[in-house]
């Protein structure tokens, strides 16, 4: 056989059957040269064949890389079209946004202070400093709900706050507070001339909200009565306060013994906040930090709202010492829905639901029913 | 034999006809079943993925022979290749993590020493090769088109044309090669 054999190149464009290949091969490795050009061209074959599979293995791979590119790239371009469209809507709404949270933030600080319901009990905790469970476990009705009592230097953001949300016109969110002797005396000295109806009659009303928000707490109620809600607050003298409504939201205002006051004819000629303290700047706040603070006598007041279908307004009231004041729980059975609030003139608590006050009597451990408040006097003062 | 489904003709007769996009949709097809097969048996993702690509390179190059059909299903073939190509690789690991302490015997063992030939030579000299030539090479050694097919492909006048076109490219190939290259020192022992 010789390296010119036309069968090598036949062999080669696989012309030859299985039988004849086979025998060509056995006769030519009879033959070292044919046989090493016989191998020389196998290699040059797998060679082509190997650059195949790489180039045809590169194509996948290429034409994978280039979908999951495209992919990419689309989800880039749709997450750019998002972040754009967001962009455009939150620019063309934020005018209605920037309105909508300085109405939420006003709002969460009168919620602060005066809502007290179990939603808020963590944001209204930070005010309690007395154990508003006693009370509850001495009523023995509460058990299942955390009242909140306003108490303290604290208080004063819950005059602010209460302060900011008194122009809504909502009743129950207004706090007037009294004013205490020591505040008189110091009036008296010449700061300013305190209102003689006021130190007499100067009352102190905390606002107690009742919402009625909470259908799963209704239906947990033990009661044959609709539990509604429970408030929990405190009614103490008015006690000077700095005053600076943008500070004031932030917390942390203290008390100004510069306080001036303003004549009774002031006060019903303005809404309740207003009494409640003049304007401070932020040096009176920074120099009066450790100002000793004026002993005040404290009430609190806890109110339990029950709603039923029908039944005459029934209330009770239940009393106990608390430190330098007393704590009440006032139980409210049949007078709707309407918000409740109680005021204290003197030493007489009133309780005010919509539009009519009633006397509430302070006989512990008896029902009684709700005498109208009828003496103008005393209605223009509640209602100025 | 088993009569294939028309699904399986299709594919079939896709990759013969030289439809390389049947490829990507079967690799899109098997890549999950893939990746499982390889991961619960010590490998990676990125192994399944090569071993998937060889697969399919696999069925590439068989479908090209006439004797070849397709008589299981596509995801069944290339499940098997994938298997029998992954213990290939776990076969030639575990040789490559034992070699130095490799006995005679597993030397005179060793798999087809065609396979550890380099081939370097021949992918640089291909390159070295007129684009007309080096496709005319490829169809025909790698894709497995007949002289037809080839002659239509390219242009040529007819099969002769192609094939004396053919002849020409791998004598210009062996030249490039031999002309560097000593063709002594890819002789192998037929005996």
């Amino acid at each position: 056989m010789e390296i010119n054999d036309p069968r090598i190149e036949a062999y080669f464009n696989y012309e030859l059957s299985a039988e004849e290949a086979a025998a060509f091969l056995e006769e030519a490795k009879l033959y070292p040269e044919v046989w090493q050009e016989i191998q020389f061209k196998q290699w040059m074959i797998d060679g082509i064949q190997d650059e195949g599979r790489i180039e045809l293995k590169e194509f996948i791979g290429n034409r994978l890389a280039e979908e999951r590119e495209e992919s990419t790239g689309k989800f880039w371009y749709a997450a750019a079209a998002i972040a754009i469209t967001l962009v455009v809507g939150f620019g063309i709404a934020w005018p209605y946004l920037n309105h909508t949270n300085r109405s939420s933030e006003n709002s969460m600080v009168a919620m602060d202070t005066i809502y007290t319901n179990n939603e808020n009990t963590t944001r209204l905790s930070k005010l309690n400093k007395a154990n508003p469970r006693s009370m509850s476990d001495s009523t023995g009705l509460l058990a299942h709900q955390i009242p909140v009592i306003v108490e303290g230097e604290e208080n004063a953001d819950a005059y602010n706050s209460i302060e900011n949300a008194a122009p809504s016109d909502d009743a129950d969110r207004h706090v007037e507070i009294q004013i205490s002797q020591d505040e008189e005396s110091k009036q008296a000295e010449g700061i300013t001339s305190a209102p003689s109806a006021m130190s007499k009659t100067a009352r102190a009303d905390v606002a107690a909200s009742s919402k009625f928000k909470e259908p799963k707490l209704l239906a947990e109620s033990q009661f044959k009565e609709e539990l509604v809600t429970i408030t929990s607050f405190q009614v103490k003298p008015i006690q000077p306060i700095n005053y600076k409504p943008k500070e004031r939201v932030a917390g942390n205002v203290d008390f100004n013994p510069d306080r001036k006051f303003k004549t009774p004819a002031q006060i019903n000629n303005q809404q309740a906040q207003s009494v409640l303290a003049t304007p401070a700047t932020m040096e009176d706040t920074v120099t009066r930090k450790n100002t000793i603070k004026p002993i005040v006598v404290e009430d609190k007041f806890k109110i339990v709202l029950t709603r039923s279908s029908s039944g005459v307004p029934q209330a009770y009231t239940s009393s106990q010492p608390s430190g330098q004041g007393s704590s009440y729980t006032l139980i409210l059975n049949n007078f709707g829905d309407a918000n409740a609030l109680v005021y204290k003139l003197g030493s007489a608590f009133y309780l005010g639901i919509g539009n009519l006050f009633y006397h509430i009597s302070m006989n512990n451990q008896s029902p009684w029913t709700p005498k109208q408040v009828t003496d103008k006097s005393i209605l223009q003062q509640l209602n100025p | 034999m088993k009569q294939s489904n028309p699904k399986e003709t299709s594919i079939l007769g896709r990759i013969r006809s030289g439809d390389r996009e049947v490829l990507i949709e079967l690799y899109k097809a098997h890549e999950k079943m893939t990746i499982r097969h390889v991961i619960d048996n010590s490998g990676h993702a990125e192994d399944a993925q090569d071993m998937l690509q060889e697969a399919l390179v696999v069925l590439w190059q068989n479908a090209r022979k006439p004797e070849f059909d397709l008589t299981v299903k596509p995801s069944t073939y290339l499940n098997a290749v994938i298997k029998n190509l992954w213990l290939k690789q776990l076969s030639k690991r575990k040789y490559l993590k034992d070699e130095s302490y490799i006995s005679g015997k597993e030397v005179a063992l060793n798999p087809n020493p065609i396979e550890t030939l380099d081939y370097t030579l021949v992918h640089k000299a291909l390159d070295n090769l007129g684009d007309t030539c080096r496709n005319i090479l490829m169809m025909f050694y790698f894709d497995g088109f007949d002289m037809k097919t080839i002659a239509e492909a390219i242009g040529f006048a007819n099969t002769d044309v192609a094939k004396s076109k053919k002849h020409q490219c791998m004598k210009q190939l062996e030249v490039i090669i031999k002309k560097s290259y000593n063709p002594l020192d890819f002789y192998r022992d037929g005996n």
